[in-house]
């Protein structure tokens, strides 16, 4: 993991405490938190439910004020306005005004930041594009959007900013196979143009797939940080993978491995994981140029 | 970000926060705020309930009974402005209280305020984008509130001109229904009336520029009395002399407490009197310069003597120092009779004195602790016009005139060893006292009615800068009073038309001009023109007589008016709505506020507490005057109840009801927004109105804007 200008989320025992209506302590949700999250690295932040994981985002972002402890977001004080020029949120659901359509909530949000109506006129359909909505959808009203549609439209007004730090909530809740590939897809392409995203979920195995380093939340504290790929290797387990072996080549090998003092080594065909079958078979299915989001619409639902 | 640091870091942080806020506060993205509250607000259909309250003005001005068009017109105004006012503040209130706890209901607030977006433009953005709800809302109710008036006023028009062919020509509803016919309905006119001092606090000065003169023995007019003016007995009217005084005149020396016989304020009045029986033989006075007026059937008695504070024979008067809402400070209880003998009298007396005033001559006292007890009483008044006493002088007996003239009055303060002039602040000759009719609770004056032109009181309007416009050749005026009507009149026919007369006197050029005669029902208005030459320079005069024997007018200061101008309607429904845009504004901001730190039903309510406390409060402590704390004190407490606990209660009540009043000063002074007043009478809406109603939302508006401001700017957003 490369530090590209240092850190672009520092904590120092950072600790929420929620207060009753007198003012007693009720909640401890976040306690004492130090953590450093590096320019450029994706990162995740795991944990069960009301491990503190919302609760540090809303923190980073200002949302919620810290009981004690402090943050500093890419150089400046967490919940500093001028820092949200150059930071992009999505929430844990899209909570968006459901009256406005697509554009209009992409236009709503590129006003916020000031960019001028011709970038806008730009950046909006390419935004859109990215996200996978089609143009049928980018008219619709936000009331009438599936739940996956939402979170891509949510994703879109994230990054109509061409923020430098990216915080993403559960990104891929409500996401399809396709939609959760595109996500994942989508990281990993801010990531390479050095975008620092800090990655929010339950779904360990989109966790897995994207993330540098990881932290786990429980009941607040931190209980573990590093690489992934170290934190997840097993050290004493070695695997081999070789292509277009005959049933004799790989007698021969077990043969070679009990000899080696691995009497019980697995030689077994790998399966592919369910999401690149799904992927695969979607994708050979859908019409070329079109999204593989929403229901078929008019002359297309008419013509099957 | 601490947040265990002190206290005042904590403030100073704040502050910088909150000028990094403004420094950095962008009217665009305020502005993209705004757009998507408006669109919001359209998408929820909002302006659907315009079409309902169209509807609703409707009926009800279908269903409505009117005295005639006029009338009707008058009420439909009334109907559309009040549903367009009603729905404005309405609206916004229930759409300004919502929607910010609903953005944060829904969470829709964190991608604002992750956004670059402040929380000032945050509260900003709502604040303009239900503005600009309310703006189109007012539009379309404002062209309803001109069309539908327009189409009812155009129809009743042409129904005026039909009815007019069918109508005989002495028709006594025919001069108004012409009038309706010729000069349309729809109005905004610019009245000249004449002008009555308001002070700050709603209260009012006696008129000066009303007077009701009794029939005057020298001249047919009181203005061009070369010696005295007149005033009825038997109570029926007063002369009251206005002194401002100084708190130098008030305060009696330091040297402790004044002794009772010590003399504060020495008054001497000098009132000549005359006999309406004809009982007595009566002369003029010796030393008063000859009658040069007419011959009058009403003759001068010499040297009437007048018994002082009580009726009877000889001709009483009655001597009071008023304040300036006419209530009394001084009666004849705190007065000292003085005469020539007592040993007090005016030093320089007879040089001081006009000469010419030999009628009877009655000198009065008022000690010095009474004069302190007046200080007391008006010292704490804000307003200096407040400030003003009047000696009042009314006659006690019936059948008798009393006459009075410049220095009938004279008040000497033993205090500064010098005559007080009396205050002058008026654009007559105010060196004669001013003259009052018999007034009833609210506020008019009487003014009797007799055949006899000769013999009938006189009401004298006096208008100042009322010139007519360079192209009128006729001044449209207008009259409307109740007129009350005694016994025998009662029993005849109630429903006779009263004569009246009007008579312009120019005091440019000391001209007076021949009556209009006028036949008018109680209040009802009627129409009549002036020739415009009559009104030239704009300082005149109109006398008015009532020529009926056993009526009574009730006037009041804008009961006679003259039509300066008549202004676009549109113009005036176009003001009436900005009015009311303006307290849809005042009312969003208060909304916006409450819903930054409240659940929207509790928002709605203290919205609400908010915009009607000014009204209560100020209701509330005029009912708790000093008489209330005399009134539980007497009427709840034992009546051996100790002085000092008396003294307590009284106190007490008297403090609520300061803190109160101080309390209300702090509200939204809703009565402001006159939004409705003028428009329905066809009265062009004074630019004064507006900038008014533009102060009070300007001045409640920033603060509470700036309230609301650092209310969210200190909220957690996400709870």
């Amino acid at each position: 993991m490369s530090n590209i200008n240092g850190a672009a989320v520092q904590t120092n025992g950072l600790t929420k405490i929620y207060k009753d209506f007198w003012g007693r302590d009720k909640v401890r949700a976040l306690d004492n938190l130090s953590l450093t999250i590096n320019r450029g690295e994706v990162f995740g932040l795991l944990g069960p439910n009301g491990s503190g994981k919302s609760t540090t985002i809303k923190l980073l972002l200002g949302l919620i004020w810290p009981t004690a402890g402090s943050a500093t977001v890419l150089g400046h004080d967490a919940g500093d306005t001028r820092i949200n020029e150059k930071i992009g949120f999505l929430p844990e659901e899209s909570y968006l005004y459901r009256f406005l359509n697509g554009e209009e909530t992409l236009r709503f949000y590129g006003r916020l930041f000031k960019i001028p109506r011709r970038e806008l006129n730009r950046r909006v359909p390419e935004l859109l594009d990215i996200v996978g909505l089609d143009p049928r959808s980018r008219k619709r009203k936000l009331r009438e959007y599936s739940k996956g549609m939402a979170r891509r439209i949510g994703l879109a007004q994230a990054m109509i900013n061409n923020p430098d730090l990216l915080l993403l909530d559960e990104p891929t809740t409500g996401l399809d196979p396709i939609g959760t590939r595109e996500m994942k897809d989508l990281i990993l392409s801010l990531k390479r143009q050095g975008k620092t995203v800090i990655l929010c979920s339950h779904l360990l195995a989109d966790v897995q797939d994207v993330c540098d380093r990881i932290t786990i939340l429980y009941r607040g504290r931190m209980q573990t940080l590093g690489l992934v790929r170290e934190l997840l290797q097993v050290k004493d387990v070695t695997q081999v993978e070789a292509r277009g072996l005959a049933a004799p080549q790989i007698d021969s090998l077990r043969q070679f491995l009990k000899e080696l003092g691995a009497p019980d080594a697995v030689i077994t065909n790998p399966t592919t994981s369910l999401e690149d079958l799904f992927v695969r078979i979607v994708r050979e299915k859908t019409p070329p140029g079109q999204s593989s989001v929403g229901s078929p619409e008019g002359a297309q639902a008419a013509a099957r | 970000m601490r947040s265990d640091v002190p206290i005042l870091q904590g403030i100073i942080g704040t502050v910088a926060a909150v000028a990094t806020d403004l420094l950095h506060l962008s009217p665009s993205r305020a502005w993209a705020i705004a757009s998507v509250t408006f669109q919001q607000s359209l998408r929820r259909r909002v302006l659907w309930i315009t079409p309902l309250a169209i509807l609703a003005v409707i009926a009800v001005a279908q269903l409505q009974r009117a005295a005639d068009n006029q009338d009707a017109i008058r009420q439909t105004v009334k109907y559309c402005v009040f549903a367009s006012g009603m729905l404005a503040v309405m609206v916004s209130i229930i759409l300004a209280c919502t929607n910010l706890p609903m953005d944060i209901d829904t969470k829709v607030i964190y991608t604002i305020v992750t956004k670059p977006a402040t929380r000032l433009e945050i509260v900003l953005g709502k604040i303009i984008g239900f503005g600009r709800v309310s703006a189109a809302l007012l539009l379309i109710m404002g062209i309803f509130s001109f069309g539908y008036p327009f189409l009812r006023g155009q129809a009743a028009r042409s129904a005026d001109s039909h009815l007019l062919q069918l109508l005989p020509a002495n028709n006594p509803d025919r001069p108004a229904i012409e009038h309706y016919a010729t000069q349309g309905l729809l109005h905004a006119k610019v009245y000249a009336t004449v002008p009555l001092p308001s002070l700050a606090d709603g209260e009012h000065l006696p008129n000066h520029y009303l007077e009701i003169y009794a029939p005057n023995p020298e001249t047919e007019t009181p203005q061009t009395a070369p010696n005295s003016r007149w005033i009825e007995g038997k109570q029926a009217q007063s002369i009251r002399v206005p002194y401002d005084i100084m708190p130098e005149v008030l305060t009696p020396p330091s040297e402790g407490a004044p002794s009772p016989n010590q003399p504060g304020l020495i008054i001497t009045l000098t009132v000549p009197t005359v006999s309406l029986s004809g009982d007595e033989v009566w002369h003029p006075y010796p030393n008063m310069p000859p009658t040069t007026g007419p011959s009058h059937p009403l003759a001068i008695v010499q040297r009437s003597p007048l018994h002082f504070a009580l009726g009877g024979s000889p001709p009483g008067i009655w001597v009071e120092v008023l304040d300036a809402n006419g209530d009394t400070l001084i009666n004849h209880k705190d007065f000292q009779h003085l005469d020539e003998t007592s040993g007090v009298w005016l030093p320089g007396s007879a040089a001081d004195l006009p000469t010419s005033a030999l009628a009877s001559k009655v000198t009065v006292m008022i000690p010095a602790s009474a004069v302190e007890a007046i200080g007391s009483a008006i010292a704490k008044r804000s307003n200096p016009l407040v400030k003003r006493i009047y000696v009042s002088v009314n006659g006690q007996t019936t059948d008798v005139e009393y006459g009075a003239f410049p220095g009938s009055v004279v008040v000497y303060s033993t205090r500064l060893q010098r005559i007080l002039t009396p205050a002058n602040d008026a654009f007559i000759d105010q060196t004669w006292p001013i003259f009052q009719g018999l007034r009833s609770i609210r506020g008019a004056e009487q003014l009797r009615g007799t055949a006899n032109a000769a013999l009938a009181p006189v009401g004298v309007y006096h208008f100042n800068a009322a010139e007519p416009s360079a192209n009128q050749d006729r001044v449209n005026a207008e009259f409307r009073v109740v007129i009350e009507r005694d016994s025998n009149a009662a029993r005849s026919d109630r429903d006779d038309p009263t004569a009246i007369s009007f008579q312009v006197y120019n005091r440019s050029n000391s001209c007076m001009y021949p009556p209009i005669l006028q036949t008018i029902e109680t209040g009802r208005t009627a129409f009549f023109s002036i020739p415009a030459g009559e009104l030239a320079s704009g300082r005149f005069d109109v006398m008015l007589r009532c020529l009926t024997t056993g009526h009574y007018l009730s006037l009041h200061s804008d009961s006679l008016k003259l039509v300066r101008s008549d202004h676009s309607f549109a113009l005036n429904v176009f003001k009436s709505m900005f009015i009311l845009w303006l307290l849809s504004l005042l009312v969003i901001i208060i909304s916006v506020f409450c819903s930054t730190f409240l659940s929207w039903p509790i928002a709605i309510v203290l919205t609400l507490l908010l915009l009607g406390a000014r009204w209560g409060v100020d209701q509330l402590s005029d009912a708790m005057g000093p008489e209330l704390g005399r009134t539980v004190t007497t009427d709840l407490f034992p009546k051996d109840m100790s002085p000092g606990a008396i003294r307590a209660v009284d106190q007490t009540v008297v403090g609520l009801s300061t803190v109160l009043k101080e309390f209300a000063r702090v509200l939204p002074d809703l009565s402001r927004f006159s939004a409705l007043e003028s428009i329905e009478r066809g009265i062009n809406i004074p630019m004064n109105v507006l900038e008014e109603s533009a102060l009070v939302t300007l001045i409640f508006g920033l603060s509470l804007t700036a309230l609301a401001y650092l209310f969210l700017r200190l909220k957690e957003v996400a709870p």
